[in-house]
């Protein structure tokens, strides 16, 4: 299911990982196990997941900076790592941007950019430095030092060094964990305007689910050194594959449930849902709080309203169920109309074809 | 979290209210429950010897409370668990019985298994296979700069003079000034020493001999190399581990420069050109202070002590020591740029690093003085 990148042409993918195997030592788990992953020509990829899920060592194995113990790794078709042959970085045409930069203290902001060009003569060295500089916005900046840049100027620099030998594929690592909220957000969209602009192919780390949804055409959510789910932002909030995928991409109810005539039996009744009848055992159903609603009348379930915030142009409202003795607890999203206070008796009723399967695990 | 259900203050009560015929014990809460006055404990309350099915609560005259009624509920509650009886909840009010819940919502602790315990041979085996690991880096480190050497013998690669120039500097002029303080005490050290043992036998003249002999084959090379270990050897792990944590070192290998080329082999060739320098200076400083203590302490003019030290030593013992220091140089390169190189990802790697170079550096050198001494012994040098 992983394998379906042959791009949009057919060509074959810049990027291909074939059951790439990390271990650090002997006794621990791996930190990347058998992971597939395909990168199409021109495409922004993302791998996202909580820190220490093995996210930067597969940055890592496919820049060079680490030995894989197993697997293959091809860039723009050829193989670059396997169990017999082993690229240095520098000959996989990839560029990196690291995740505290890594400038280089002692040369100007133009000399970290033509430190990378040694391929070009001297002579066109600096016009493409300047060219580079130009496009990440920061002309006029060259003779300066990195440590007389702000942050979010260095990160510029950083993806102008690595842009500037044009590399087949670009490998951003937590590009902006360093950065503040709102530097954050206006540094995304330019990332993003320019990578389309330059068409570069992007595989980036990030482990914040909104940076997914800004830059990145496709995610894979990784954990514990494996890829749970790989899809567009879309597909990993409606159909996630489990609660992890689901809980990362946004708030959710999960609700264990058990097939029935009709649909699933959960603690909400039961909820017709597509699915149902070729489900083996008990699995989880996962409601967005938007896929809730309140009800009045006889239909859905009881509850008492636990709290109430407002957030932008609707409101999150927490309900507990009134049935059994613990009460279990629910985020529903209704409109700003309503005018519910904690204590309130209300009940709450699933929309209809809203619910997704999960597996349990 | 105080709940006021009147105004009368009333101390905290808790009796046991049986109600006749049934199996069920209640217990009658009242009054104020605070935490700064006193409040019942549940073990004295209920005889532990009544025999019930069921414990509840008959809380009509319950007054304010607090923590304090959590927790003789909760003592309560454990007493129900251990003596198998039915913890009653339906007479408490409901914020208590949610209170209730969440003292008892604390996760059940993972206790992580204990790592099987090795036996010995096993934790040979495994210090052995570390050591080997260390062994094969140190290795493949000395073969990588060695390589690098050669590339740059043959114009293959191209070193940052700069850098090389910055390491000149640093070990010349910054290190000169300590280097001649341990020179000229060591060069002390050994006169006193020489004055001491020879002056018994009437053989006082022959401290030139001694201050010349260990000045240059010993103690010029040895001390300028722990010195220039505990400095240089120190500095080079600690830049270099810095620039490795903040991926700097990365940066250059995916930029396709080699680190090694670019980083190790100046601070490497800075030392080797200065070590030998750094001894020659260290002899002749020694050698003056070793002449200070003579003069001053022995009935020997400084042209005695010049003249007996020439008559004495030859300029195979002057060039043994440089070339020990030589030796030593690569060694303390090797071990700060190896260690540096190999610095780990968290906070305190640097300064391992740094550490480690420090110890790795001497320990080696003491180790290599003994083999050349060895050495010069078979060869009569």
């Amino acid at each position: 299911m992983i394998r379906t990148a042959l791009g949009a042409d057919g060509s074959a993918p810049v990027l291909a990982v074939n059951r790439l195997t990390k271990r650090y030592s002997r006794a621990a788990p791996p930190a990347v196990a058998d992971v597939e992953l395909t990168v199409a020509h021109g495409e922004i990829v993302a791998i996202v997941g909580e820190s220490g899920c093995g996210k930067s060592t597969l940055l890592r194995l496919i820049a060079g900076l680490e030995n894989p113990d197993a697997g293959e790794i091809r860039i723009g078709g050829r193989v670059v790592s396997d169990e017999r042959t082993w690229a240095a970085p520098e000959h996989r045409g990839v560029g990196m941007v690291f995740q505290d930069f890594a400038l280089f203290p002692h040369m100007t902001v133009v000399g970290n950019i033509t430190f990378g060009l040694a391929s070009l003569p001297r002579a066109q060295r600096r016009a493409r430095a300047e060219a580079m500089l130009e496009m990440v916005d920061l002309a006029g900046y060259g003779d300066r030092y990195p440590h007389q840049l702000s942050g979010d100027q260095q990160q510029r620099v950083a993806l102008a060094r690595a842009l500037g030998s044009e590399p087949a594929l670009l490998l951003l690592d937590e590009p902006f964990s360093n950065l503040d909220t709102t530097l954050k957000r206006t540094l995304r969209e330019e990332m993003r305007e320019i990578l389309q602009r330059t068409g570069t192919t992007t595989l980036l780390v990030v482990h914040d689910a909104e940076d997914v949804l800004a830059l990145a055409d496709r995610a894979a959510v990784m954990r514990a050194g494996r890829i749970l789910q790989e899809g567009d932002a879309d597909t990993l909030y409606r159909n996630p594959c489990n609660e992890y995928v689901a809980r990362f991409f946004g708030e959710t109810n999960v609700l264990p449930a058990q097939p029935c005539e009709g649909g699933f039996q959960t603690s909400l009744g039961i909820v017709a849902c597509a699915g149902a009848a070729n489900c083996p055992g008990a699995v989880q159903l996962c409601l967005r709080p938007e896929h809730l609603q309140i009800v009045s009348g006889a239909a859905g379930r009881p509850a008492v309203v636990d709290r109430v915030h407002t957030v932008g142009m609707r409101r999150r409202v927490v309900v507990r169920l009134d049935d059994g003795s613990p009460g279990e607890t629910l985020v529903v999203h209704t409109g700003t109309e309503s005018h519910l206070v904690p204590g309130d008796r209300i009940r709450i009723l699933p929309r209809a074809e809203c619910a997704h399967v999960m597996s349990s695990d | 979290m105080a709940e006021s259900h009147g105004t009368e203050s009333t101390p905290a009560e808790a009796r046991v209210v049986h109600s006749a015929g049934q199996s069920a014990i209640v217990l009658a809460l009242a009054g104020e429950w605070q935490l700064e006055t006193a409040a019942p404990r549940f073990a004295d309350v209920l005889d532990p010897s009544v025999k019930a099915d069921a414990i509840g609560f008959d809380t009509d005259n319950l007054g304010a409370w607090d923590s304090s009624l959590l927790i003789f509920l909760l003592q309560a509650r454990d007493h129900c668990d251990t003596a198998g009886i039915t913890f009653d909840t339906s007479g408490l009010p409901d914020r208590l019985t949610r209170l209730l819940e969440l003292a008892r919502a604390v996760p059940d602790r993972v206790a992580e298994p204990d790592a099987p315990q090795l036996s010995r041979v096993e934790r040979i085996g495994t210090a052995g296979l570390v050591a080997w690991d260390a062994a094969m880096e140190s290795v493949a480190f000395t073969g990588a700069v060695t390589d690098s050497v050669i590339r740059l013998l043959l114009r293959r690669t191209r070193m940052r003079w700069r850098e090389f120039w910055v390491v000149v500097q640093s070990n010349s002029s910054g290190a000169l000034g300590i280097v001649t303080l341990i020179a000229l005490l060591v060069g002390v050290i050994i006169a006193f020493l020489g004055v001491v043992v020879l002056k018994r036998f009437g053989a006082g003249y022959y401290v030139s001999y001694l201050v010349g002999y260990g000045m240059l084959r010993e103690m010029g090379a040895l001390m300028t190399g722990i010195i220039m270990a505990g400095r240089t050897g120190a500095a080079f792990a600690a830049e270099l581990g810095s620039m490795k944590i903040t991926e700097e070192i990365d940066a250059y290998t995916t930029l396709g420069v080699s680190p090694i080329d670019h980083l190790v082999l100046p601070r490497m060739l800075g030392l080797f050109v200065m070590m030998p320098l750094l001894v020659i200076y260290a002899d002749f400083v020694g050698m003056a202070g070793g002449m200070m203590v003579a003069v001053t302490l022995l009935d020997l003019t400084p042209t005695q002590f010049i003249s007996g030290l020439l008559s004495a030593v030859t300029l195979s013992d002057a060039l043994l020591g440089v070339y020990k220091g030589v030796i030593f140089g690569v060694i303390i390169g090797l071990s700060g740029c190896m260690k540096g190189m190999q610095t780990g990802t968290d906070a305190g790697a640097v300064g391992r690093s740094a550490t480690n170079a420090v110890v790795m550096g001497i320990t080696l050198i003491i180790l290599a003085n003994a083999i050349i001494d060895w050495l010069a012994a078979l060869l009569q040098i």
